[in-house]
């Protein structure tokens, strides 16, 4: 009995695209198994919780070499701009350090400018990124505020299977080469997978404000999972990542990384099931000095998570019921805290628990609670949940409220640094937790236009009331000025999202996402965020295989950000302020995606078709000279032999 | 299948969480050790309010350190001789004219000889020559005082501002100062970060030689 609910999805081709055995099965993707939002497997079209999907299909149609290429081309309400040369996020009016990016459940240590580093992210062997917006933080603690972004890696194969990739993108000079590598040995499965990039810094010319830097990076990963038994697994992970800066003539920023982690999976019966796990991620910073061809570390974050999550079914009311509990050691080394004690740590534990009901096959209700608790701190911060979902025919209604929070960090808690040897800044281990409260509802309605021609849309408006937000600002100490972080300011932030999509049985597929986001300060108060209030992403494409040894994708996509007035402090005593006002502006990218012989493809892309130039560069302004030419190749070895 | 085999696993699932305290990566940096080499002296020139006095004169160079105070900009503590003085990367001479050379070493420029052709600089006066008080910047306004400094050995560190965070450009020519009593000394930058992990601005490590070309 097929519950023909639809969720916001994007075009899917599975092994043979747009032929009719996907038509009949599912071209709109309501099948796909996502995790993310319940911490429990349910199909997309299941899933009380609005998830939006980016399949492995997608991202080797995109040929996007990173997260911040893929985000940006699938969904609106997103961008990603410069401050101090490092990568930052606003999604919907949220700071990154307000967005918690998970690979397969587990966090990433380490930021610059409150962000994590995004080029950590590489998209080989990604079987989907789940994208949950709102608070989630009853399932995954800090941070999980403005959203959720898990990158869930690609399961084992069942045989082998084996790609390389390599592509060049003209505007940057950035080569990229990939490669992933999955077999299997008796009851051990392994995945090892790589990733290298060099691209040079876009000159942006003289009035140009904003720095950019070349640089080169690689990435490998390992992966060994070891089926014990039909129920019992265990997996082991280990990964190293590096990044150099060219950063200027005298010195070159360095990024290290390196991540491991144990788990147990465990089917104690097909009811009840035990997940036990162990991570570790180090991020280091450290600068090569030119002049002494030295590297060294002034900046270490190493977090040791140990979790456990139990599903339990139960057989009275038909409902699931989940616990977990989570430990964090967290440490930071930075040169930000004081020469004479240079680090500080914290412990953090927390527990959790979740109820899913479903009285009719019409409703279905989750509620959830949690407790976190921060040792630096010594306090606690309780958050839950309640969600419900009424689905009939071809609508369903979703509603939720949320809360969430984002507990200081290290750094916010202990800062002790001269600035540029110009002023102080200091940490505040009396700050409290930004918080916030989400309440959102969707409508979703799906079905078949003509006997040819299904559809798909969805609509969801959200409300969030946010207190406490943590910025700098100017205290007196020793006669002198400086900066301290401090809780200041609520706001509320709405929004709205609209996602339509349409397919073809021929093969023809279109899909245009919106997005709304509005900030309300009380008067007289600065609005600090720089969303951009209407965002867009649209892409009309067509797929087909002509022969066994021939297959084509094209699509024509872009999206359009409007413009925006970003207020800034010109000074710290919070009495003076200026507006900088970014166009709105619209890039558009035509793609070419030609499959040969089963395993080959040749990807070409145009980016910025209409040769979209900004008038000058600053923080958020787009970062394009023009249109760019990328052409990618991949080959899967196991489709060719 | 009973619960041994799972509870195996989990111990040592949690037993590796015992190698929890390490730091994975301590091996591949660099420890920030520096040789003290012959003929080099490092100082710390990092703070606005202060000139760092060097005396080549003593078989060792004499460094002393002033003070400017925020109050009146007045100078205390100027030793009786010197013959150049730091502050961030600005130097001023006592009474010498400089000669930015396009040598790179100091040995280099004693093999060419005493240049006969090229350009003096001598100091310039000015009544806002150095910063003194960057601690009012986010307010708008700096603190400066008045003095004199070399703008040839000045080029020696160049910062860009236009961007932040800002560029540094450093070049290490050989600047040669015929002193106020006829002699000459030659001064070269070697680095202007601390050698630490820190790697501070406005820790001036420099290469001298004096006297040259008796």
């Amino acid at each position: 009995m097929m519950m023909a609910l639809c969720l916001c999805c994007t075009l899917q081709a599975a092994t043979d695209p747009a032929d009719s055995v996907l038509w009949n099965n599912d071209p709109l993707q309501l099948e796909t198994v996502v995790v993310t939002a319940t911490r429990t497997p349910k199909t997309l079209k299941d899933i009380p919780v609005v998830t939006r999907v980016i399949t492995a299909e997608d991202i080797q149609k995109a040929d996007a070499t990173n997260i911040k290429d893929m985000l940006q081309q699938e969904l609106p309400g997103l961008e990603f701009t410069y401050s101090m040369g490092q990568q930052v996020l606003n999604m919907g009016g949220y700071d990154g350090n307000n967005i918690l990016f998970l690979v397969d459940g587990e966090r990433m240590a380490g930021e610059s400018m409150d962000n994590i580093d995004f080029s950590r992210l590489n998209l080989n062997s990604i079987e989907r990124i789940e994208i949950v917006k709102g608070a989630a933080s009853t399932l995954y603690g800090s941070s999980a505020m403005g959203g959720v972004i898990n990158i869930i890696t690609k399961s084992p194969s069942d045989t082998w299977s084996a790609n390389v990739n390599s592509r060049y993108e003209g505007a940057t000079k950035e080569w990229r080469q990939g490669g992933s590598a999955d077999f299997n040995i008796a009851k051990l499965n392994s995945l090892t997978t790589f990733q290298m990039t060099d691209a040079k810094a876009l000159d942006l010319g003289e009035d140009s404000s904003l720095p950019t830097y070349g640089g080169r990076s690689y990435n490998v990963k390992e992966r060994l999972v070891w089926q014990l038994h039909h129920n019992l697994s265990l997996t082991g992970r280990v990964g190293y990542f590096f990044r150099e800066r060219e950063s200027g003539e005298v010195s070159h920023e360095r990024y290290r990384d390196l991540s491991d982690g144990l788990k147990m999976n465990w089917c104690i019966t097909p009811q009840k099931r035990l997940e036990v796990g162990y991570s570790f991620d180090q991020y280091d910073k450290s600068d090569l000095n030119l002049l002494t061809h030295k590297d060294l570390r002034d900046y270490s974050n190493r977090q040791n998570v140990a979790r456990a999550v139990y599903n339990c079914q139960l057989s009275i009311m038909n409902s699931q019921l989940t616990l977990g509990a989570d430990f964090m050691n967290d440490y930071l080394m930075t040169y930000q805290f004081s020469a004479d004690h240079n680090y500080q740590s914290q412990n953090s534990y927390d527990a959790f628990l979740q109820w899913d009901y479903a009285p009719t096959e019409h409703w279905e209700i989750i509620g959830g609670l949690r407790y976190d608790y921060f040792s630096a701190a010594a306090k606690g911060m309780p958050t839950w949940k309640l969600a419900g979902m009424w689905k009939s025919g071809h609508n369903s209604l979703r509603a939720s409220y949320a809360s969430g929070f984002r507990a200081p960090s290290l750094k916010e808690l202990y800062m002790d640094f001269f600035m540029g040897g110009i002023f102080m800044i200091y940490g505040n281990p009396d700050l409290k937790c930004e918080t916030n409260h989400n309440l959102s509802l969707s409508w979703t309605n799906f079905g078949s236009i003509t006997s040819n021609l299904k559809y798909c849309l969805t609509t969801t408006g959200y409300y969030n009331f946010f207190s406490n937000y943590i910025t700098t600002a100017t205290v007196v100490r020793d006669g002198k000025s400086g900066q301290m972080y401090t809780n200041i300011a609520d706001q509320q932030i709405a929004g709205a999202d609209v996602n339509a999509q349409l397919h073809h049985h021929n093969g023809f597929g279109a899909k245009v996402s919106y997005a709304f986001t509005k900030n309300i300060v009380k008067k007289g108060q600065p609005d600090l965020t720089a969303a951009r209030p209407h965002s867009l992403t649209w892409r009309a494409d067509y797929d087909h295989q002509f022969t066994k040894n021939y297959g084509l994708y094209v699509s024509l996509s872009g999206r359009f950000l409007s413009a925006v007035n970003v207020t800034e402090y010109t000074s710290t005593t919070l009495d003076g302020m200026t507006k900088t006002h970014y166009d709105g502006y619209a890039i558009w990218k035509f793609s070419l995606s030609q499959r040969f012989m089963k395993g080959f493809t040749l990807n070409c892309a145009v980016d910025n078709l209409f040769n979209y130039q900004p008038k000058t560069f600053a923080a958020n302004s787009p970062v394009t000279l023009g249109t760019t030419l990328t052409v990618g190749v991949s080959i899967d070895i196991n489709k060719m032999l | 299948m009973g619960i041994k085999t799972p509870l195996r696993l989990l111990g040592i699932v949690l037993m590796i969480g015992l190698f929890s305290a390490c730091d994975m990566l301590e091996n591949v940096y660099d420890d920030p050790v520096v040789e003290k080499q012959e003929g080099q002296y490092y100082v710390d020139a990092t703070d606005y309010a202060q000139w760092v006095y060097i005396n080549l004169h003593t078989p060792v160079p004499t460094i002393t350190t002033s003070t400017i105070s925020l109050d009146d900009r007045k100078e205390t503590g100027v030793p009786e001789e010197w013959d150049i003085a730091h502050h961030r990367y600005d130097v001023k001479t006592n009474g010498a004219s400089v000669m930015m050379t396009p040598y790179h070493s100091i040995e280099a420029l004693e093999q060419a000889g005493l240049p006969n052709e090229g350009e003096w600089t001598a100091d310039e006066e000015s009544e806002q020559c150095i910063t003194v008080d960057m601690s009012h910047m986010m307010e708008g306004y700096l603190v400066y005082a008045p003095g004199h400094k070399n703008m040839a050995i000045g080029q020696w560190v160049e910062v860009d501002t236009s961007n932040m965070p800002p560029n540094y450009t450093m070049h290490d020519n050989v600047m040669l100062l015929h002193l106020a009593d006829g002699t000459y000394a030659a001064i070269q930058l070697a680095n202007f970060m601390s050698t630490d992990s820190y790697q501070v601005k406005g820790w001036m490590t420099v290469n001298y030689k004096y006297p040259i070309f008796e």
